[in-house]
């Protein structure tokens, strides 16, 4: 697991009361599973472009991007190159 | 004025091509993408009640206000409203604010279930008469152009809830919103969404109400932007889900009343619902009503039968006539 994927867990669990004693894993579905819901996702925006130094464009983000840890990750990677 | 329908046989998804298939056993890809989301994953339904309450208990603890008021509660008068004010103070020991917006087609017995709710409960409540919505329902009836219209509506109410947050330094809404409405999962309404945000906001954009087309535009954006400290939750996603039970339960300690005539029955607040509903049958095959029963019914909180029976509430030309006539309209107007 890579620095990134395990940050991205850390702030879920820290900020997100439903993830606190799950075992996350990456490929854990999040948003399907009805675990995280589209006002946990906002919540914890800011908490991704503080550690990850980016600016989440909510005009050009889906909440399907939010489904899995990886897939948080190929979001943030992307943001990341895109700064 | 109702058709035969293909629905699916194991929840009450209609066939609505290309956005909602049914398969040869007469499955529709809705439950198909459901049952391979649920084989061998975890779900939150998953979390024994218990343990769901306490995270209740802790968000709610975590999330809410210091001042006046520890959270706003968004009041329609139908039973997931009142049931949620009754959550608010009886179970999570809340000192909630009240929040009701009469958007113009509010159906008569909502007033009295609120009244007689918060006077129990001894809970604060804000209340606006919104004529906006009437005027800007009657500029999209006006073009024809396919519209979902309790979307918009949805929007506008937020709205107002959001200001009087702002107003009263209020950081957390609690809604009545059931697993059902929780819309992040159902994509199948994407696509409404998105063909009814955008003739919305360009109807709005040209009229006097201009003011709420970037609003219309983008309401999830508009409001994580404009808003960011307010946190929203239903207490519903983390107790026990019985629409009987919580008729019963309401209707014995408030004097609960469920509207006469509504669509659909036993779940309306609005008289506009006829038409909305009728509207969006026609132009995108189903609607939030259909969604939200079926994923009911999926989760195993309400059986087919009783959703069908709830969605098969017919809708006359009588029904449109009433909210219709607040618009100064009749219903051969949009027959």
């Amino acid at each position: 697991m890579s620095n990134e994927v395990a940050l991205i867990i850390n702030i879920l669990k820290e900020n997100i009361v439903e993830l606190e004693n799950m075992d996350i894993k990456p490929e854990t579905l999040l948003i399907s599973s009805g675990l995280i819901d589209s006002f946990d996702v906002i919540a914890v925006l800011s908490r991704f472009e503080e550690a990850f130094h980016i600016t989440i464009p909510l005009e050009s983000v889906s909440i399907e991007e939010f489904e899995t840890v990886d897939s948080i990750f190929e979001l943030v990677s992307r943001l990341e190159e895109a700064s | 004025m109702e058709q035969t329908i293909k629905r699916c046989r194991k929840c009450i998804m209609p066939e609505t091509i290309p956005h909602i298939t049914i398969n040869e056993n007469g499955v529709c890809n809705i439950c198909l993408e459901y049952e391979g989301v649920r084989a061998g994953n975890f779900a939150f339904s998953d979390i024994p009640q218990q343990e769901r309450f306490q995270m209740l208990l802790k968000k709610v603890n975590k999330l809410k206000g210091s001042g006046q008021y520890d959270c706003a509660v968004a009041v329609s008068g139908g039973k997931d409203s009142i049931m949620t004010l009754d959550i608010a103070r009886d179970v999570l020991k809340l000192n909630p604010l009240a929040v009701f917006i009469d958007n113009g087609f509010v159906l008569p017995e909502m007033y009295a279930n609120i009244q007689k709710a918060i006077d129990a409960l001894e809970i604060d409540l804000i209340q606006y008469k919104c004529h906006a919505v009437k005027h800007i329902f009657r500029i999209f009836l006006e073009s024809g152009k396919p519209i979902y219209y309790c979307r918009v509506c949805h929007a506008l109410i937020d709205l107002l809830i959001y200001e009087t947050c702002v107003k009263f330094d209020i950081p957390l809404i609690l809604g009545g919103y059931t697993k059902g409405q929780n819309y992040i999962a159902q994509s199948e309404l994407f696509w409404i969404y998105k063909i009814t945000d955008e003739n919305a906001a360009d109807l709005l954009a040209d009229s006097p109400y201009s003011i709420y087309a970037d609003l219309i535009r983008n309401s999830r954006v508009y409001f994580a932007q404009h808003y960011q400290g307010i946190a929203r939750l239903s207490p519903f996603k983390y107790l026990e889900y019985n629409e009987d039970k919580i008729i019963e339960h309401i209707s014995r300690k408030y004097g609960f009343v469920l509207p006469e005539h509504s669509w659909p029955k036993k779940s309306a607040n609005c008289s506009f619902n006829f038409v909305s509903q009728y509207l969006a049958r026609r132009q995108f095959g189903y609607t939030q009503h259909e969604t939200e029963l079926s994923q009911l019914v999926r989760e195993g909180e309400t059986t087919r039968e009783e959703a069908l029976e709830i969605c098969a509430t017919p809708i006359t030309a009588s029904d449109l006539e009433e909210p219709l006539s607040i618009l100064g309209m009749h219903s051969n107007e949009i027959l």
